[in-house]
């Protein structure tokens, strides 16, 4: 046939899905009824030695109560894990939309980078003038690194803390690994200094390109500093923006 | 706190470009010529119907170079790029997500 549509694969995703949950399971069950013997075997002791019935029943009580929360705990878990997945995903689609499939102004490259960020951010173009957002500046006055764009998305809401989004536009030169970590231990000394604050996205825009080591690291979180799931690494030219990572 | 309703909330440029791209993608695969702007707001599942707003949104895609154009003014029909399916085979394996997305 043709092209699989989105339903497809959301179903091929759930059988996988369903294959791995039953492996899973049966192990499970086998390590529950293990638990259930030591379970029966530790409590005995404890309880009145008198009445055998009463105890199977606190016994067959207690059971059901823990195992209760224990897969409640499981579950809970792994739905937030999942949501988060979902929420990146969702994320970096609309970056890549924003970056790749939408036009951009021409112009000077601060402004046409800064006016992609405003895309994928639109609450920053309803701050009023010089609110909210620095350009070529450090993100706190203790910190020596320059930012070409430092943002902050709670400006107007809140003013114990602040959610940052930098902007850092790299000069020619493939980015390598060294320069993401001297960068990164930037935004961990930021993230130290403002313990309250979070730093949301980090935008690295090279108009030369990143070696592939580089975004492989970024991918994987191995770099220090960087949100795990807000960096994006963007490549520009004169033709437009890449999303790399 | 107040609760943000769907009810009311218009789709996003964005669910739209992407169905556009994934229904000329499958035309294009299907062997079929181009088509009209109305061919493509009739097509079954499409959010939104208006054919201004969905012209310009492929007439952006245009621009882009991810979609074709052929005749002209009143005659015009669209097709897919070869970058456009480039872009939609690099990025369709993240995209059955965007149905949560508005």
């Amino acid at each position: 046939m043709g092209e699989p549509s989105p339903s497809d694969l959301m179903f091929e995703q759930r059988i996988s899905t369903l294959r791995k949950s039953i492996s899973i399971l049966i192990e499970w069950v086998v390590f529950g009824i293990l638990v259930l013997i030591f379970y029966i075997v530790a409590t005995n002791a404890a309880l009145n030695k008198e009445d055998f019935w009463l105890n199977l029943a606190y016994q067959i009580l207690g059971i059901v109560v823990w195992s209760f929360l224990f897969f409640l705990a499981i579950y809970t878990f792994e739905t937030v894990r999942d949501l988060r997945y979902v929420a990146w995903s969702d994320y970096r689609l609309h970056c890549l939309l924003q970056l790749e499939v939408f036009p951009d102004v021409q112009g000077p490259l601060n402004e046409r980078v800064m006016n992609k960020v405003k895309e994928i951010y639109p609450k920053i173009s309803r701050f009023p003038a010089h609110k909210g957002i620095k350009y070529d500046a450090s993100a706190t006055r203790l910190m020596r690194e320059r930012w070409d764009a430092v943002v902050d998305l709670n400006a107007m809401e809140k003013l114990d803390t602040a959610k940052y989004v930098l902007v850092k536009i790299m000069g020619s030169g493939e980015v390598g690994v060294e320069d993401l970590k001297k960068i990164g231990r930037s935004v961990l000394k930021l993230r130290f200094l403002k313990p309250i604050s979070t730093v949301e996205g980090v935008f690295i825009v090279s108009p030369t390109g990143f070696r592939p080591e580089a975004v492989d690291l970024i991918g994987r979180g191995k770099i220090w500093g960087f949100p795990r799931l807000g960096t994006r690494l963007v490549l520009v030219n004169d033709k437009g923006f890449r999303l790399e990572m | 706190m107040s609760r943000r309703s769907y009810a009311h909330r218009p789709w996003s440029d964005e669910l739209l470009v992407l169905f556009i791209l994934s229904q000329l993608y499958q035309m294009d695969h299907r062997g079929e010529g181009p088509c009209t702007v109305h061919h493509i707001t009739t097509l079954p599942g499409m959010p939104y119907q208006r054919d201004e707003r969905v012209r310009r949104l492929v007439e952006m895609l245009e621009s882009q170079g991810l979609v074709n154009k052929v005749g002209d003014h009143p005659y015009v029909h669209y097709s897919i790029s070869d970058a456009g399916r480039r872009w939609w085979e690099e990025h369709r394996s993240v995209l059955w997500l965007f149905q949560g997305m508005r």
